[in-house]
């Protein structure tokens, strides 16, 4: 099966690491992983800014782009829920991109989605050893129903203890734009999550997606607090000496 | 239509709705009024839920949930006795005004002052029937009327209602349904009242006991 | 009210960094979301499913949403035939000249209020203060701001950024009593207080939660009892609501109140629900008979028109319960206020900008995480994000947004269409950012962002991009 991996702009830049971790992840499952060179960034922080323009143009060129492979994995769920729920809607008045959307939008997957879900992969490459406690991330828990899919990948790792964080499920305070544009705001959003962090007592705090990381990470540090902060896939492809 | 009367308020917005609206709608009004009409009296209920278990019990308890104390009679005849033991127990004195239709029962052989009027500031006590009382939230539902007048309820602090066990409907929808028969014109206030006045609007506390009565207590008759 | 939603960037910034209205936020944050789940729970243990009785309600409000037109004449002569009186009012202002008028007309000296967020719109009070007429707050946490002389800070808990010694300080000042300490104590005087007014007033105004069409009826939801007051014992009750009020009949009203008090405050049932309706002047002015003598329905428009037919219609299913700002991460970190008019949270980042003013209100569908939390919670299922952004859309594409955002964009957008410029640029901006951190592992300050590193830092990437590191490892 031929999987086409969209790192996303932010792990392009800032993380590396992550898109590598996918890599193995997926190839570990037995997946052919092809990154696309021509990948620039799905087109979300447009959409949401409210310049149609410009999403209609970033969502066309990545249909085209991302025609031809069997399925179109993203470690994050943020940017895979907006081609896959966004893309058909800005397109809706162009019927033929549309349909093209739609049926881009039916073989795209978050990464832990699509090992749980359509790969029903049981056994991770990773061997991290530690205590670990998961953020949800707003778009993956509530427009992707991702929920059960990290833990369940975590708990194929028998080194790993997870406690659950509480508030999980409560925004983090990213959401692009808004943690630059509404800075104070913004840092008492996820100053609150670092507190339930903090209190959880744990080696790592892990999520799905960079944003919610860079930012949870950054207000980490700036209260001194050194927790790891790791997107689910290093954790679940950990090279030896992580 | 005259120029005043196209250039009223009513005139100018419905023209501002009915230009909006034709954006959207394909259906002509004089159609989608007849739809609206029979929607009007459909009686068509939305979810509702199942009551299993006795309708009685399960009102009582939803009424206690809700902070009203009840008391149980026999007989018609000895609510003025359960009302005067209710008021003395808590110290409430004997005087009350009552509800029209209560006027007959011995009040002066239990002991206690009552006047069939409805209450002005000063009375304490306020004693009421019911038109009927809804197990699903525990709720006493009061129709104003002359002989039944809304301040029994509202401006004593302390209210005592009887409610008649055939009275007990399992949800609103049915007691809309009751209302619908009885009445050929709507009463000019129907009141659901579920336990004494309450507020939170201090520190998101709540305190019982606000504008309307401090404390309700609920007597099942037979 | 006059809207001062312009100044909503900085009033957010200031509320979340004053540690006073952070303290009363954690506070109450936990009791309006616990009280809803509770009530939640509670329908799930009568059998009940929150989605199904979710579209039945948004089927309800839809059903008058799109055919307003007809229902608005279906409730009028109903209220008519009732024995009501009907009377429109186009905006804010013409509320409050019919209120006055009927005011002076009817020798009105005082009014008592209950609570209605359209009688902020139209600055009800102010006009009849203006009038020579004593107009009266009577919901206790309407009271409260009203003696503050503040605007209320939520739409079901309007003091609910008030301390119980703010609240003390405020019955010392007002009431010339001993001052009391305690929140029961302190209810207790607000009742002797407001219940001389109760009695001594000429004329009731109120909003309605919902009006009947079916019976002509306006219904309140309440518990403290001073809507039944309000509406029982002044001789005239004059009735204030939006045209989008409207229900159809009694069995939707009992659709609704499932879901209405348990998103406010987690309630089964809120402690009082009056159903009023209009009757004959005969009966009414008959003598030893309770109630006003004269009922007056009050139709407003003021912006709601304007939502018909468009995009934003869905906003009009409105039941004002005030869910969608219990749950936000954003009205729980700054409280009502920031928000600058009427309504906060996501619904007032709604409503602002469209019955006020795009240009002036635009920051507030700016101000989401986009978290969905309130659309979530919504017991009339409005798409709330969705609506934000598509105000957000409608200010870029009206040529309100800031040159230089538009330009940034539009640079951005040419980049990652170009893939072989976009790489290159990423390989610039990569190496910048590691120059910025100063061989630190941690940016400390950055220029284009202070948002960000106003609270934060930032980790800094390690020297090459993905696709660098990519085309690297391939060879």
């Amino acid at each position: 099966m031929r999987v086409a991996l969209f790192v996303t702009c932010l792990v392009d830049v800032m993380r590396p690491s992550i898109g590598f971790a996918a890599m193995r992840l997926l190839e570990s499952a037995g997946c052919e992983v092809v990154v696309p060179k021509s990948q620039t960034c799905c087109g979300q922080p447009a959409w949401s800014a409210g310049e149609a323009v410009a999403a209609q143009a970033l969502a066309k060129k990545n249909i085209v782009d991302l025609a031809g492979f069997d399925y179109v994995v993203l470690p994050s769920a943020s940017c895979a829920e907006h081609i896959k729920n966004a893309y058909p809607e800005l397109l809706a008045s162009e019927l033929e991109w549309a349909e093209k959307a739609t049926e881009l939008s039916k073989r795209t997957y978050e990464l832990t989605s699509f090992l749980v879900d359509v790969l029903k992969l049981a056994v991770v490459p990773g061997c991290f050893k530690g205590s670990v406690t998961y953020h949800d991330s707003c778009k993956g828990l509530r427009k992707l129903g991702i929920k059960q899919q990290p833990r369940k990948l975590l708990a194929a790792m028998p080194g790993v203890f997870l406690k659950e964080l509480e508030e999980s499920e409560e925004c983090c305070g990213f959401g692009g734009a808004f943690s630059a544009n509404f800075g104070e705001v913004s840092t008492v959003i996820v100053d609150r999550k670092c507190s339930f962090i903090a209190a959880a007592g744990v080696d790592a705090v892990l999520g799905g997606d960079l944003g919610c990381l860079l930012n949870i990470e950054g207000r980490l540090r700036r209260r001194g607090d050194q927790t790891k902060v790791l997107h689910i896939a290093e954790i679940l492809a950990t090279e030896e000496g992580f | 239509m005259t120029k005043k009367e196209s250039h009223s308020p009513r005139a100018e917005i419905m023209a501002r709705v009915r230009q909006n609206l034709a954006a959207v709608t394909t259906v002509d009004a004089v159609t989608r009024k007849s739809a609206a009409e029979e929607t009007l009296h459909s009686g068509v209920r939305g979810p509702q839920p199942g009551m299993a278990g006795d309708l009685v019990e399960r009102f009582m308890q939803k009424v206690e949930s809700m902070s009203s104390t009840t008391g149980r009679i026999v007989r018609r005849e000895d609510l003025p006795q359960a009302v005067a033991h209710y008021l003395g127990e808590n110290g409430l004195g004997g005087d009350a005004v009552i509800s029209q239709d209560l006027a007959a029962l011995d009040w002066k052989g239990a002991g206690l002052a009552v006047e069939a009027r409805g209450a002005v500031n000063a009375d304490p006590v306020g004693i009421t029937t019911c038109y009927c009382a809804i197990a699903e939230t525990g709720t006493l539902m009061m129709v104003s009327r002359p002989e039944t007048p809304p301040t029994l309820s509202l401006l004593p602090e302390t209210h005592v209602a009887l409610v008649m066990p055939e009275n007990i409907v399992p949800s609103l929808e049915d007691a809309f349904f009751r209302l619908r028969r009885d009445f050929s014109a709507m009463p000019p206030a129907v009141n659901f009242i579920s336990g004494p006045s309450r507020t939170a609007d201090i520190e998101q506390t709540i305190v019982l006991g606000a504008h309307g009565p401090c404390r309700v207590h609920v007597i099942l008759g037979a | 009210m006059e809207s001062q939603a312009l100044f909503f960037r900085e009033r957010a910034a200031e509320k979340a960094c004053d540690p006073r209205v952070q303290k009363t936020l954690q506070h109450v944050r936990p009791l309006f979301v616990g009280k809803r789940k509770k009530g939640m729970q509670d329908l799930a243990e009568l059998g009940m499913d929150f989605d199904k009785l979710q579209q039945s309600a948004q089927k309800i409000r839809d059903r008058v949403v799109k055919n307003l037109d007809v229902w608005l004449e279906l409730f009028e002569a109903q209220a008519q035939a009732t024995g009501a009186e009907v009377l429109w009012a186009r905006d804010g202002a013409e509320v409050a000249r019919l209120v006055v008028e009927l005011a002076q007309e009817n020798g009105v000296k005082k009014v008592v209020k209950s609570k209605s967020m359209l009688s902020e719109e139209a600055d009800l009070n102010a006009a009849l203060a203006a009038a020579g007429v004593e107009s009266i707050e009577t919901d206790l946490g309407e009271y409260i701001v009203q003696i503050a002389g503040e605007a209320p800070s939520h739409i079901i808990a309007p003091a609910v950024h008030k301390t119980k010694e703010e609240v003390a300080d405020l019955f010392v000042q007002h009431h010339g009593l001993p001052r009391q300490n305690d929140i029961t104590a302190l209810a207790r005087e607000a009742r002797g207080v407001l219940r001389q007014h109760f009695l001594s007033a000429d004329m009731g105004i109120s909003g309605a939660n919902f009006l009947v069409a079916e019976t002509g009826s306006a219904v309140l939801v309440t518990n403290e009892g001073n809507g039944r007051m309000v509406t029982t014992l002044p001789r005239l009750h004059v009735v204030v609501a939006g045209i989008e009020k409207i229900i159809p009949n009694l069995e939707d009203l009992a659709t609704l109140l499932r879901l209405l008090p348990r998103s406010a405050t987690g309630q089964g049932i809120s402690n009082y629900v009056s159903i009023l309706t209009g009757r004959p002047p005969l009966e009414a002015n008959a003598s030893g008979v309770e109630g006003p003598q004269r009922m007056v329905f009050i139709l407003v428009d003021n912006g709601r028109a304007g939502l018909l037919g468009t995009e934003f219609d869905s906003m009009l299913r409105c039941i004002r319960c005030g869910a969608c700002m219990n749950h936000c991460p954003v009205y729980n970190s700054i409280g009502g206020h920031a928000y600058g008019w009427v309504y906060p949270g996501p619904m007032g980042s709604v409503l602002t900008p469209l019955y006020t003013s795009l240009k002036d209100a635009q920051d507030l569908p700016q101000a989401t995480t986009g978290c969905n939390q309130c659309a979530a919670v919504c017991p009339v299922g409005i798409p709330l994000p969705e609506l934000m952004r598509a105000l957000r859309r409608r200010a870029v594409e009206t040529g309100l947004r800031p040159w230089s955002e538009r330009l940034a964009y539009k640079l951005w957008a040419w980049a990652a269409t170009h893939p072989v410029f976009y790489r290159w640029g990423v390989r610039r901006a990569v190496r910048y950012l590691k120059w910025l951190a100063g061989g630190e592992e941690y940016i400390r300050v950055l220029g284009m962002a202070p948002g960000w590193t106003f609270g934060r830092d930032l980790k800094a990437p390690l020297g090459k991009s993905f696709q660098e590191m990519w085309a690297d490892r391939k060879g």
